[in-house]
């Protein structure tokens, strides 16, 4: 019997392990992540809400299955970011792209962890400039706006990415500032004041 | 993007209904095993192949060349150890792709990996060479490969160019002390006439010997002799093919065995 009380304050890892001899236990992990990688998936691709919800359950499958290839000197997430962000690419020829573009939703903290990075000026209209911004990440090169989402919207550290986006550290950190360096040329294009 | 309450239960459902397993981890560890093992074999042929270049570039016989005529481009081509070099770069090649795609191998820049490839594998590969490995690699593949005197050992087919001068071959029978039958890489024989040489080393030619001759090609199947060059080590067991043909009837006598 699963003590549900019990399980919810064990690490990733822990139930990891437990899911490995009881199956049930698989459904932390899922209620752990699902909301988070449909976001990630809504970020990273352009696919239907209904796509998109089919494309999250193959990823947790992909990580039921694999569930024995986890090495512990990971972070959980991050091997759970990594299968999602591959099967994002796999997938993503195959499915239907919505009109509109990606989804990125800000939530007014990392708002505020993207003004303060990029120096823009805080007396801004703060709507204003979330809605140039969503828009100038949505239409960055790929490979720029995954780094970003990542670091910004994920809120995931060099290691992390260095994990998930499967590259070292060293190169992240060139993409990282490439990446910026592009999403800056766009702020002022668009008129945000930094 | 809005998802179903209990998209988990659901998905748990589908797990046990179709009973899905997560794979077993051996099988993760044999992959992981095929991929080390087979970057490591890599490194190891890679070094192999640096021994190789060492052992062909020690006997490039680069003061020949110029008595041997040739374009400059085909002495270069035959002082560099192009097949030696080829062969590195894709086993190095082999392992750099072998390594990123072991667990942790993303986390080394490409550049990290390559300098340490190559270090380890001249540095293996020099000591290899020390050893020996050079000598029987070359001995290996000219016994075995059948390109061997087009792709892997050119000095071969340079050195077998007898309308241009050079001939090089196997000594099958002495006709006479200055008077020889050769065997081609070819399996052709020609008939050597030692006239012009002062030098009285020929004398030591011996049955089965692998020889290389500068002078001119008097008809089709007789060469005049000028210079006897010292013997060139690699191609050796390519030419030792022809070692069990049996001897030209006739002029086979006062051969030194």
């Amino acid at each position: 019997m699963i003590n549900f009380e019990q399980a919810e304050k064990l690490s990733d890892e822990e139930i990891v392990k437990l899911t490995l001899d009881n199956q049930d236990y698989f459904l932390f992990i899922i209620n752990r992540y699902k909301v988070k990688l449909l976001n990630f998936i809504g970020r990273i691709t352009n696919v239907k809400a209904e796509d998109a919800e089919d494309l999250l359950q193959e990823i947790f499958l992909k990580i039921y299955l694999n569930l024995n290839d986890f090495d512990c000197d990971l972070k959980f997430s991050s091997w759970v970011y990594a299968i999602a962000r591959h099967q994002v690419i796999s997938s993503h020829r195959k499915l239907q792209a919505r009109a509109e573009g990606h989804v990125i939703e800000m939530e007014d903290k990392k708002f505020q962890n993207l003004i303060s990075d990029f120096d823009m000026q805080k007396n801004v209209d703060a709507e204003f400039t979330k809605e140039k911004i969503m828009k100038i990440l949505d239409n960055l090169g790929d490979k720029y706006r995954e780094i970003l989402i990542l670091k910004f919207l994920e809120e995931k550290n060099y290691q992390e990415i260095s994990d998930i986006i499967k590259r070292p550290v060293g190169t992240v950190g060139s993409i990282m500032n490439k990446a910026k360096k592009e999403f800056q040329k766009e702020l002022k294009k668009q008129g945000v004041k930094l | 993007m809005p998802l179903e309450n209990n998209f988990g239960e659901e998905l748990l459902h589908k797990i046990k209904d179709e009973k899905i397993q997560p794979k077993p981890r051996w099988q993760f560890l044999l992959k992981n095993y095929f991929v080390w093992g087979l970057g490591i074999f890599s490194l190891l042929l890679g070094t192999i192949a640096v021994s190789l270049i060492f052992y062909m570039l020690r006997y490039n016989d680069a003061d020949i060349y110029d008595r041997a005529g040739g374009h400059l481009w085909e002495k270069l081509l035959l002082i560099i150890p192009f097949f030696g070099i080829i062969c590195l770069t894709i086993f190095i090649l082999i392992v750099l792709y072998n390594f990123k795609h072991t667990k942790k191998g993303y986390r080394y820049s490409s550049f990290i990996i390559l300098s340490a490839v190559v270090s380890f594998s001249v540095i293996l590969g020099v000591f290899f060479y020390a050893v020996g490995m050079g000598e029987v690699t070359d001995n290996i593949l000219g016994k075995n490969v059948p390109f061997y005197d087009r792709i892997i050992n050119p000095r071969v087919g340079f050195w077998s160019q007898p309308e241009n001068g050079r001939l090089m071959g196997l000594i099958k029978a002495q006709a006479s002390p200055r008077e020889y039958t050769l065997i081609d890489r070819n399996k052709k024989e020609w008939k050597v006439l030692i006239k012009e040489v002062e030098d009285i080393s020929y004398n030591s030619l011996e049955l089965n010997q692998l020889v290389r001759f500068l002078g001119k090609a008097q008809s089709e199947n007789e060469f005049i002799v000028v210079e006897i060059l010292p013997n060139m080590p690699s191609g050796r067991e390519f030419f030792g093919r022809f070692k069990n043909m049996p001897s030209p009837p006739g002029p086979g006598q006062g051969i030194k065995r």
